[in-house]
């Protein structure tokens, strides 16, 4: 529906203030410009939704950043910035609401083109609306994202040739995950997700642990003190066993920088030893499900790296939960 | 699952950028006198005073003012890629007279996403087609002109 179908206004001066007369109005009192609303031949507009926003979210679209509704058929539907997620509820209200592309504000309305008189000026009334859709903040719906990579964790290179099972990119993943791109990259990151080849993976726990033995043997054969461990080396060693992408993600969830560098200026880090011993107590209690709490602790103390020192408070870390039975 | 764009208008649409348009927002509904066809009939008048908006729609009389919206609204237009623009057949709205209302309820309902797309083709986005930062509220209920009746004939 175009605009140019506005109706043709017949209502004369004397029609307007015949009304105002009625209505028992002084004219003295009125601005001198009035405006006839007439509704549009198509009011009813159904191609049209209002959709209540923020000063922020309006700025992204007017920007050209992404704004998306996102949702399976018969999910409830979530509008997606850059950075946040949305519902969308639809507001009722008993009041009408008269859309209208053109009105004179009354800061216009004092001058018109005659000395005497009144203008009129005609304006239509493109849509009336009962309810209009809300926006309110809300978390993201990433639940689904682990079941979806547990569909096909990494297990080794050496696998991948017949792997067929389905892989996601990014782009995938925001396909099927009612989230915005932020807050899927801070779900996959904390579901320790790596990107490779272009696709999100987790790693298969067994596999993650034959990659941190790896660079755990790597450091103790070479004799690397455990606070100047070269990220350098451990890539360029390993890299044949194990992709660049993995070794480099594994290395950094169980390190952390130290601020200095070896002489040829690779950076050096050091254990994080809660994350490693979290790790670790994972390993040893994922076959049992269960332990006697004096054993787990032996056995957990033996197991970590030379230097570290384990603390139950570091169970807190992981997914790891302790029992009063144990 | 559907992805469903809310974008600005492509410059071959619009020369000149997304247009403001005003709400009028009012109490009730708006009724046809006499049952005939509402599609591009006589409203009111909107008339301004010093302080604030006057509109006069069959025989109420309504005050109210020109306030800044909370929050902006946009006007979305719904659009798909593939086939041309167009909208369902029109549907005359329920009448109701523009009679005094309760306060005004918000309800609240969840928008499932078969609400906002077209069924039949997968290319459905929103194109802001309006942004709404103004609007001119009637928070009164609506008072009826009485009308002086004639002495005589």
């Amino acid at each position: 529906m175009t605009m140019g179908t506005l109706i043709l206004a017949c209502r004369t001066e004397e029609d307007v203030r015949r009304l105002l007369h009625l209505a028992k109005l002084d004219e003295e009192d009125l601005k001198p410009v009035v405006q006839s609303f007439y509704l549009a031949q198509d009011f009813t507009r159904e191609d049209l939704k209002l959709m209540e926003v923020t000063p922020d979210i309006l700025n992204q679209i007017l920007e050209g950043e992404r704004v998306i509704i996102r949702g399976d058929k018969s999910d409830p539907a979530v509008l997606c910035t850059d950075t946040q997620t949305y519902d969308i509820k639809e507001a009722g209200t008993s009041n009408s609401l008269l859309l209208l592309p053109s009105v004179v504000w009354p800061d216009e309305a004092e001058t018109n083109d005659k000395d005497d008189g009144i203008t009129i000026a005609s304006q239509e009334v493109a849509g009336i609306f009962h309810n209009y859709l809300e926006l309110h903040l809300c978390r993201p719906r990433v639940q689904k994202l682990r079941y979806l990579m547990e569909e096909n964790l990494y297990t080794g290179k050496e696998y991948e040739a017949d792997n067929v099972d389905v892989k996601y990119t990014f782009e995938d993943l925001l396909n099927v995950i009612q989230a915005s791109p932020k807050e899927l990259q801070t779900a996959l990151r904390e579901l320790q997700a790596c990107c490779i080849d272009g696709f999100w993976r987790m790693l298969d726990f067994d596999y993650q642990f034959s990659v941190f033995n790896h660079i755990v043997n790597l450091v103790d054969s070479n004799s690397w003190p455990s606070d100047g461990i070269p990220l350098q080396a451990v890539l360029d060693t390993l890299e044949d066993l194990i992709p660049r992408k993995i070794l480099e993600e594994c290395f950094h969830w169980y390190t952390e920088p130290v601020g200095r560098t070896t002489p040829e200026g690779y950076d050096l880090y050091r254990w994080n030893e809660d994350k490693i011993c979290a790790f670790l107590g994972e390993v040893i209690l994922r076959p049992t499900g269960k332990f006697n709490l004096e054993e787990f602790l032996y056995t957990w103390q033996s197991t970590v790296p030379e230097g570290i020192t384990t603390n139950l408070n570091q169970l807190k870390v992981g997914n790891l939960a302790l029992s009063s039975t144990d | 699952m559907v992805q469903i764009l809310i974008r600005m208008p492509t410059s071959e649409d619009s020369k000149s950028g997304v247009p403001d348009w005003a709400v009028v927002e009012l109490q009730g509904d708006l009724e046809s006198k006499s049952g005939q066809e509402m599609h591009g009939s006589f409203v009111g008048d909107l008339h301004y005073t010093k302080k604030g908006a006057i509109l006069i729609i069959g025989h109420h009389i309504l005050f109210g003012k020109t306030v800044d919206v909370d929050k902006p609204f946009i006007v979305l237009r719904k659009k798909n890629s593939l086939t041309e623009h167009h909208h369902e057949a029109n549907m005359l709205r329920s009448q109701k007279s523009l009679e005094h209302t309760q306060e005004e309820e918000a309800s609240e309902v969840s928008v499932s996403i078969e609400n906002l797309y077209d069924k039949h083709n997968y290319s459905t986005y929103y194109e802001v087609h309006a942004i709404v930062r103004k609007k001119i509220l009637f928070k009164t209920r609506p008072k009826p002109i009485v009308t002086n009746v004639p002495k005589k004939l």
